[in-house]
């Protein structure tokens, strides 16, 4: 139930927060944890119309989040304990002016970097700079062939050709340069989207990636981009198909357990928050990226470009909003959208809470990778 | 958006007495729920009044509820009036108090040796508007939000610093703030304008600024 422990190196479907127990102490003490990882973006913008993008709907008041801006985040990042960046989060932040420099600072300090992206413009010379900072670079890439490509993401169908050939570069470019990045390939997966499983399972198989994740849609609490949880049960066919053209370097891995979950949350509080938190590529700092549209102001907390981040968190508005989250005021069945990021975490805490969920020792258990993205 | 999922209704028994380490726990049940309750304990130094509000917190809960959000309701309406929280980061029963702590447990306890645990089932209950709440005609329920936001704006002295742009059916309030309002109270504004209605009408009436739509397709660089 917890995913805590369904794969030992990769976790892709599952929560690494087992590894963090330190600071589940001190959160469970009452103490103010810092993030163990953050998801933001470094531009709300984006050069894609995908058809299921969630950003959509996830407007906030834009700002600009320059290289003076995001140097300073890292930097209080560090100093408050923060472990993980992603780079994900609500825009392409890949076309940003500050997203090599932001890589590269994250690193210098010893944060771990991950960047999740349309590939785009991740040409040769990008990644040859970018790629040695960053713990994981996802691609997400929802069709394995052309002209559905083309449909699904908003875009010409050349850009399916172009960034197939920035991942066969990325691919050459860590085994030419023996770099520890993880490359993979994420498929969001919306029913209707079925005849395109097969076709970029097999494309993967040829652009050598490390793995190809094919994941759930996230909807918000109204429905607004349509997704029918009660469908995905018919795909799980090919789903298995797909699964099948694992190899020893190439893992093809469906994360079933929210595809299973339909929509629904086990769970009522929202205790993952302070563990993971999202920021808007407005520069938003709100708990969770549902919560970024305008509509959620009640929730937003500050804004990086106009606030440093560490006094943000330091502050009683941070700490007020976490445990709004946290109380029986909410409830995240029935004020939240479905499956958001927090998701496994909150499963896991919320079992610890009430007292049905224990953690294994793991002291002297091999970490997975990736520890610092939980 | 979520709903429960299709429940085999467990056989309750009518009540529950239990005690262990020093606790008692005793639940009279009325069909479903929770017709009165006692969590107590002879041993010193715990906090009398606590379980007092503990106990008056159970009453008309599931036993699920109780056992899963019990005390941390207890925990929240203790803690309410008060200006600073007993902790500065996230309060649950397992750091309010040690008498929130030992009560969690043998309430816990208590109810899982009349109820099986039932992860796939359980945690659908919700506190969110009541029957009463719903069955008021909807004029009724606007008229008595609007009142109770014009309350609170006059109080702090911003009488038109909000207008309420929508009722919808579940009772979201959705507003919109005059435009020189600043930027940086607006959230605070609205949790504590919500929690005003809350606290006044005993829902979890929600309140919304208008969403706010990008209708590019291709977002703006």
């Amino acid at each position: 139930m917890t995913g805590m422990t369904d794969h030992t190196e990769l976790i892709l479907d599952g929560t690494k927060i087992a590894w963090h127990q330190d600071r589940i102490k001190a959160w469970e003490r009452g103490e103010r944890v810092a993030p163990i990882t953050i998801d933001m973006a470094l531009t709300r913008a984006c050069n894609y119309a995908c058809h299921y993008c969630y950003a959509m709907l996830q407007e906030n008041d834009r700002k600009s989040i320059t290289k003076q801006v995001i140097t300073d985040f890292l930097d209080d990042c560090k100093e408050i304990g923060v472990k993980g960046i992603s780079f994900v989060s609500d825009g392409e932040s890949t076309i940003s002016p500050a997203f090599v420099d932001a890589c590269t600072h994250g690193a210098k300090l010893g944060l771990s970097m991950a960047c999740g992206t349309n590939g785009f413009v991740l040409t040769r010379r990008k990644l040859e700079e970018v790629l040695p900072s960053l713990t994981y670079l996802r691609i997400n890439i929802s069709a394995g062939e052309r002209d559905r490509y083309s449909e699904i993401m908003g875009v010409k169908p050349d850009y399916f050709d172009r960034v197939s050939q920035n991942i066969r570069d990325m691919v050459a470019i860590k085994r030419e340069r023996k770099l520890d990045v993880t490359i993979g390939l994420q498929m969001v997966l919306m029913p209707q989207y079925r005849d395109q499983i097969m076709p970029l399972a097999r494309l993967g198989k040829e652009l050598r990636p490390d793995y190809l994740v094919i994941k759930h849609c996230s909807d918000n609490e109204d429905g607004d981009l349509g997704v029918e949880y009660d469908k995905y049960n018919e795909l799980y066919e090919t789903l298995h198909e797909a699964e099948a053209l694992s190899d020893d370097t190439y893992k093809v891995v469906v994360k079933w357990s929210k595809i299973a979950a339909t929509g629904q949350r086990s769970y009522q509080r929202c205790y993952g928050a302070p563990f993971m938190i999202q920021l808007s590529g407005s520069g938003l700092v709100a708990p969770c990226g549902m919560l970024f549209n305008e509509r959620y102001k009640k929730f937003h907390i500050g804004n990086i470009c106009e606030t440093r981040f560490k006094d943000i968190y330091n502050s009683d508005r941070y700490w007020e909003v976490m445990r709004y989250l946290a109380s029986p005021d909410f409830n995240a069945q029935k004020m939240c959208g479905s499956l958001c990021l927090q998701h496994k975490v909150n499963e896991v805490l919320d079992g610890y809470e009430k007292g049905l969920v224990t953690f294994p020792d793991l002291s002297h258990s091999p970490q997975p990778a990736h520890i610092n993205f939980v | 958006m979520t709903g429960a999922a299709a429940a085999v209704p467990p056989k309750l028994p009518s009540r529950i007495d239990w005690t262990g380490e020093g606790w008692s726990v005793n639940i009279n049940l009325s069909g479903d729920l929770i017709a009165d309750a006692k969590v107590s304990t002879d041993e010193a130094g715990f906090d009398g009044v606590f379980l007092g509000t503990l106990n008056a917190c159970l009453k008309g809960m599931t036993l699920r509820q109780a056992r899963d959000h019990g005390v941390q309701h207890a925990c929240l309406n203790a803690t309410a009036g008060k200006k600073a929280p007993p902790v500065s980061g996230i309060m649950m029963p397992a750091n309010y108090s040690p008498t929130s702590r030992a009560a969690a447990k043998a309430l816990r306890a208590a109810i899982d040796g009349v109820l099986p645990i039932d992860l796939v089932n359980w945690n659908f209950d919700d506190n969110g508007l009541s029957e009463a709440w719903r069955k008021l005609p909807i004029e009724t329920r606007r008229a008595k939000l609007e009142a109770l936001i014009g309350e609170f704006l006059k109080q702090s002295g911003q009488n038109d610093a909000v207008i309420v742009t929508d009722i919808d059916v579940h009772d979201r309030v959705f507003m919109q703030f005059k435009p020189d309002f600043p930027l940086d109270d607006k959230p605070i504004m609205l949790m504590k304008l919500e929690r005003y209605v809350r606290s006044a009408t005993g829902e979890r009436i929600e309140l919304f600024m208008s969403e706010m739509k990008d209708n590019n397709r291709i977002r703006r660089l």
